[in-house]
């Protein structure tokens, strides 16, 4: 699973009124965070269809 | 400030701190200008001392915003995870249809399956290890499905117990057993298993990484058909002791849309079995590869395959960032801090590449001066 910072993902309407906080958060650089399965595995299938069903 | 957020373990890697946090034992990659922020709030004895801080040395920034912004990073590294329950579930020895032995590095395994079905998610990987059956085989398995699901038993007791379409998860819970069995080790003695294929020259070896279709079962099976050795396919497992990579004696799964470059490049490909498992997705082969001399080798770099008709050869440096948001997902890594202070040292040491590709000459090419360039360090 990853999480990512969307700061860029606001509507313009937002962009424009939260302009100067936008700029500063932009400033702050991102992250992301990723987590490792929880159990080993093999590939797991590719959407679309699985044998056991 | 309240520091038992703080990250467990922090790596310069590149441009980027590689963060590791235990209570959720996630990764987090941030730029130097988070890193600085985090360094200074977790710094800082209360909040306002951050925030004025923060005023003091930029007027046009939002202390209130990035103090929320910081706080809410910690709170998702530092959820807990969640270890699953141990269910107690009594074998059924009725569900032994079909049994099948393999002898592998001179040890002799058996394993009890329910139905055809249930057999492929095992068998056709190891069927070049079949033997006759003997007396007594060193460990026994039953893999059966039983109330919608999938069981996996070592010598009689529970491994795991997932739903049927999580049938990936038995394959991997499988094969750790097995290699914990044929390297004579415990669940506990190793950092993780990668999600990638790893190939060795016998003296480094070198992971491949990749999503679903991007090609890097089909370039390990090329590579291992000319003069290199196959280490571990799809699951590559890494020791805590030596920080290597070992040994997966699983066959090479190569699906459908590979087949013809295959055919044309490896000797009896054509008359390997073809195998329908999904229905929807078009048949695999199982390609078996011969063993390399050791049952470890040291890796060397990380290489993300990217297969791209018509691409020219390309093996470009990337960042620590970019490797990460491909291996840690599809990964099992363990828990334990010591573990995860040893992959990230590893991590530290280690080449990290983008190889895109088309021709199969200039891409083996490509991969053995590299392999050359780690034997003439």
């Amino acid at each position: 699973m990853k999480k990512e910072n969307n700061t860029d993902k606001i509507t313009r309407k937002d962009a424009i009124k939260k302009m100067g906080k936008y700029a500063a958060l932009t400033a702050v650089g991102t992250f992301v965070i990723l987590n490792p399965l929880k159990a080993q595995s093999s590939s797991p299938p590719d959407p679309g269809g699985n044998p056991f069903d | 400030m309240n520091t038992t957020l703080k990250p467990t373990y922090q790596y310069l890697i590149g441009k980027y701190w590689v963060l590791w946090y235990e209570a959720s034992n996630s990764y987090s990659i941030v730029t130097f200008e988070f890193k600085n922020l985090l360094d200074q709030y977790l710094q800082s004895d209360l909040k306002t001392t951050f925030t004025n801080q923060l005023a003091k040395a930029d007027k046009d920034a939002d202390p209130k915003l990035i103090l929320d912004h910081i706080e809410s990073y910690l709170k998702l590294c530092n959820q807990i995870a969640v270890k699953p329950s141990k269910d107690v579930f009594i074998i059924d020895r009725t569900k032994r249809s079909i049994t099948k032995q393999y002898s592998i590095q001179g040890k002799t395994i058996q394993i009890h399956y329910d139905c055809e079905l249930v057999l492929k998610t095992i068998h056709p990987a190891l069927v070049h290890y079949t033997t006759k059956k003997n007396e007594h085989p060193q460990i026994s398995f039953d893999v059966y499905i039983k109330d919608e699901q999938l069981h996996l038993y070592k010598d009689e007791q529970l491994i795991s117990r997932v739903p049927k379409r999580d049938y990936h998860l038995i394959q991997g819970k499988f094969i750790m057993q097995l290699l914990c069995f044929i390297h004579d080790k415990a669940e506990s003695d190793w950092i993780g298993t990668f999600h990638g294929s790893t190939i060795t020259d016998g003296n480094a070896s070198i992971l491949f990484v990749g999503k679903s279709g991007k090609g890097k079962s089909t370039l390990c099976a090329l590579l291992a058909n000319n003069g290199f050795k196959l280490l571990a396919d799809d699951v590559s497992p890494m020791l805590s002791k030596t920080k290597n990579i070992y040994f997966n004696p699983s066959a090479v799964s190569i699906k459908e849309g590979a087949f013809s470059v295959l055919d044309s490049q490896i000797q009896n490909f054509k008359n390997l079995p073809k195998i329908e498992f999904n229905k929807n997705k078009g048949l695999i082969k199982y390609l078996p590869c011969a063993k390399p001399k050791n049952s470890n080798y040291p890796c060397r770099s990380i290489i993300i395959v990217n297969y791209k008709k018509n691409a020219s050869t390309l093996l470009e440096k990337i960042s620590v960032k970019k490797v990460m948001e491909t291996l840690i997902p599809d990964s099992w890594l363990s828990p334990n801090p010591i573990h995860a202070a040893k992959f990230l040292d590893w991590l530290q040491t280690i080449d990290l590449y983008k190889l895109t590709y088309s021709n199969t000459n200039e891409v083996i090419q490509e991969v053995s001066q590299l392999f050359q360039h780690y034997k003439t360090e």
